[in-house]
C-alpha cells in the first residue's frame, strides 16, 4: 500500500482535536501496576533456595568435571550430573504450582493478573533461570566427552524434562500438599532410574541408543506442552466459573 | 503508562468520532468509555484491552445514536495539512465517504489504528479471511475513486 494513500487515509479519519483530553488523563485513576511491572513483582515471589540450589548445581558439576582428566572419566560424568537435574526440575515445577499448596488459587484466579500469567510468569523466570544452568552444566559436561554438544544435550535433557513432565502429569492427579510427597518420589525415582541404566546397559549411552534418547526427550517435552495447555484451559475455566459466582 | 493510555485515548476518540461524527459528544464517549472500563471488576488482563474499550465504546455509540439523532454533522477541514497534501486528503476523504459504514470502520481499524487483522476479525465477528477480504475490496474502491 502506497504511503501516500495510507497517510492519506490517516488524515481523512483523524478528528478535531480533543480540548478536554489533558485534564481528563491527568485526573484519571489509573492502575499502577503495568504488565512489566508485574512481570517483574513475580521475581520476588520464587523463592531464593530455586536460585542457590541452581547455582549449587553449576557449583558442582564445575568442582567435579575439574577433577576429572580429560577422558578418564568417559560417561560417567553424563550420568552422574543427569542424576541431579531431576533435583533441578522438581525445584522448578514445585515452584510453579505452589500457589495450589498453600490453598491460594480460588484468590489468585480473581486477581486481575490471574493464576494463569502468575505461573506463566514464574515459568518464565524459572524456565530462564534453568536454561542457564542447563546450558552451563551442557558446556562443561561436554568438555569432557566427545560425544558433541547435541549428544551430550540429549542425555541432560531426558532426566531433567522427563521429570517435568511426569511431575506435571501428578499435578492434574493429586491436587494439594499431598502431591509434593509425589513430587519428591518422582524425581527421586528418575534419578534413580537414569543411575541404574547405565549400571544395567553400559553402551547406553553409545550412538546406536541415540534414539531412544530422542524419543524421550520428545515424548517428555510433548507431554509438557500438553500439560501446560491444559493447566492454562483448566484455569481459564475456573476464573469464569469464579466470575460467573460473584 | 501515561503513554499507554495517551494512545489508547486517541485511538478510541477516533473511533467514536467516526461513528457519531460529533467532537464534543465523541470526546463525552470517549471518556464514558474509560470511566466504566476503570469501574468495573470484570476485565482480566488477557492481552484484549483495547478489544474491551472498543465493545464498550461500540455500544455507547449506539446508545448515544439512539437517544440523541437529532445532532448537526460537524463538516471539518483538512487544515493542518501542508497545501500540496490537501487535494489528495480531500479527495480521499470524498472517496471515503463513498465506502459503505462497515468498509470505512475497517480501514480505520485497520490503518489508522493500526489492529492487526486477527483482532479486527475478533471484535468484528467475522472471519480473518473475509476481513481481509474486505480490506482489499475497500482499499481497491478507494484507489479508483
Amino acid at each position: 500500500m502506497k504511503r501516500k494513500l495510507r497517510n492519506g487515509i490517516r488524515e481523512a479519519f483523524e478528528p478535531p482535536k480533543s480540548p478536554g483530553k489533558e485534564a481528563f488523563l491527568r485526573n484519571i485513576w489509573q492502575p499502577t501496576l503495568d504488565y512489566r511491572g508485574f512481570l517483574l513483582s513475580q521475581l520476588h515471589y520464587i523463592r531464593k533456595r530455586v536460585w542457590i540450589l541452581s547455582f549449587l548445581f553449576v557449583m558442582y558439576s564445575l568442582l567435579f568435571l575439574l577433577k576429572q582428566t580429560e577422558g578418564s572419566c568417559s560417561y560417567e560424568s553424563v550420568w552422574i550430573i543427569g542424576a541431579m537435574l531431576p533435583f533441578l526440575a522438581l525445584t522448578a515445577v514445585s515452584e510453579t504450582i505452589k500457589s495450589g499448596w498453600w490453598g491460594m488459587q480460588e484468590l489468585e484466579l480473581s486477581c486481575r493478573y490471574s493464576l494463569n500469567q502468575v505461573i506463566f510468569a514464574r515459568l518464565l523466570f524459572i524456565g530462564s533461570g534453568n536454561l542457564i544452568t542447563l546450558t552451563v552444566i551442557l558446556v562443561l559436561t561436554e568438555k569432557t566427552l566427545s560425544a558433541g554438544f547435541f549428544r551430550t544435550g540429549l542425555y541432560l535433557l531426558t532426566p531433567y524434562l522427563l521429570t517435568c513432565a511426569l511431575c506435571l502429569i501428578l499435578s492434574g492427579r493429586v491436587r494439594g500438599r499431598e502431591g509434593r510427597y509425589g513430587y519428591a518420589v518422582t524425581a527421586a525415582g528418575v534419578s534413580a532410574a537414569n543411575s541404574l541404566l547405565r549400571y544395567l546397559e553400559h553402551s547406553v549411552y553409545q550412538p546406536d541408543y541415540l534414539i531412544f534418547w530422542l524419543f524421550s526427550v520428545g515424548i517428555s517435552a510433548g507431554i509438557i506442552v500438553y500439560r501446560l495447555h491444559c493447566m492454562k484451559k483448566e484455569m481459564e475455566a475456573r476464573s469464569w466459573n469464579l466470575y460467573l459466582a460473584e | 503508562m501515561a503513554e499507554d493510555i495517551e494512545k489508547q485515548y486517541d485511538k478510541i476518540y477516533r473511533y467514536c468520532y467516526f461513528k457519531v461524527k460529533n467532537a464534543s459528544v465523541a470526546e463525552d464517549l470517549t471518556q464514558e468509555t474509560f470511566l466504566k472500563f476503570l469501574q468495573q471488576n470484570s476485565y482480566r488482563e488477557c492481552g484484549k484491552k483495547m478489544e474491551y474499550l472498543y465493545t464498550i465504546a461500540r455500544n455507547l455509540c449506539i446508545d448515544s445514536l439512539r437517544t440523541r439523532k437529532e445532532l448537526p454533522l460537524e463538516e471539518e477541514v483538512a487544515g493542518k495539512s501542508p497545501m500540496e497534501n490537501v487535494e489528495l486528503n480531500l479527495s480521499v476523504r470524498q472517496a471515503l465517504s463513498m465506502l459503505k459504514e462497515e468498509e470505512q470502520e475497517l480501514l480505520l481499524f485497520r490503518y489508522v489504528n493500526d489492529m492487526p487483522v486477527g483482532k479486527i476479525a475478533e471484535f468484528t465477528n467475522q472471519s480473518r479471511f473475509a476481513v481481509y477480504r474486505k480490506t482489499k475490496e475497500a482499499l481497491g474502491k478507494l484507489k479508483k475513486q
